[in-house]
């Protein structure tokens, strides 16, 4: 039986440019072989679409060996944490189509980590009332605490953080205690204070969330 | 095409890199609407159709486009007025 998500290898071999990229064949309906500039032969990545993924919705070619990263179209998708941890065990790297071309032009598609997350994540990791940190998707952070209880960290990274970016994210990423505005210039908007109130979430800007974590 | 059953007008408007370069990655798309209605019928459209799959929508209503001023800040293109007739 076909998969909902079998026209992406096509479709992203129909779509795909980038200076890094010098060809690219539908190998299956999930599957692409590209050919990057610095590489002697191509490399195996995996395609999907969905607005939530968890490792069971992948295509089956995630778990070749030669897989080296997951694609998915749709732009600010959830991946939930059993693909935080296969993508970590399977060493693939995943992202949506902008940061598979940030993989193509760092030549490293199984350690990709975009910036902003590997910003976030160093930023807890090394704040002194942080124990420890656990994704729990691509942009929610359980934070471990040495003497207060955890709390949820979820990410946003948009221009400007409206009432419905913030439904938004919290319907994919789920319930949280922050809401961070990694993109440090964007604005909340009055309609997003308000919903914040009335869902019960904090939201902070970068500096404000580090000092926030100390209480 | 949109159609739509609800009274409200929403406005569409393209920006950022998808107006300029001419790889797709994403196509940032600025909805300002106050018409959950007709937001919903947008995002089932973009949700269900392959070419739309790669737009990244951002939702205002119009106090958040007069107050942020988005619109303008990040000099988005309209490409679409559309009137919800019942």
């Amino acid at each position: 039986m076909s998969r909902e998500d079998g026209w992406t290898a096509a479709w992203l071999a129909d779509h795909i440019r980038h200076d890094e990229i010098t060809d690219v064949q539908v190998r299956s309906d999930n599957s692409l072989l590209v050919k990057l500039k610095k590489r002697p032969t191509p490399t195996l990545i995996t395609t999907t679409s969905g607005e939530r993924l968890s490792a069971a919705d992948l295509p089956r070619e995630i778990h070749l060996a030669e897989n080296e990263f997951l694609v998915n179209i749709k732009p600010k998708a959830a991946f939930l944490a059993d693909v935080v941890t296969l993508a970590c065990q399977r060493r693939f790297g995943f992202g949506g189509v902008a940061n598979f071309y940030s993989a193509c032009g760092a030549n490293d598609l199984r350690n990709f980590l975009d910036g902003e997350t590997s910003f976030i994540l160093q930023g807890l990791q090394q704040h002194s009332a942080i124990r420890s940190v656990e994704r729990l998707t691509n942009r929610s952070y359980l934070v471990h605490r040495h003497l207060l209880p955890s709390v949820t960290v979820l990410a946003i990274n948009d221009y400007d953080v409206t009432a419905e970016s913030l439904r938004a994210a919290i319907s994919l990423h789920g319930k949280t205690d922050f809401v961070l505005a990694s993109n440090p210039n964007s604005r909340f908007s009055q309609d997003s204070i308000t919903a914040s109130r009335h869902v019960g979430v904090k939201l902070m800007k970068w500096g404000n969330l580090l000092g926030a974590l100390q209480y | 095409m949109l159609q739509g059953t609800a009274s409200e007008r929403v406005r569409i408007y393209v920006f950022g890199s998808a107006l300029h370069a001419d790889r797709i990655k994403d196509v940032d798309v600025a909805v300002v609407t106050d018409d959950f209605q007709a937001l919903q019928m947008i995002q089932a459209q973009v949700s269900s159709d392959h070419d739309l799959q790669v737009v990244d929508l951002i939702v205002l209503s119009s106090s958040e486009e007069k107050e942020l001023n988005f619109l303008k800040t990040v000099a988005a293109v309209e490409v679409s007025r559309i009137d919800w007739t019942s």
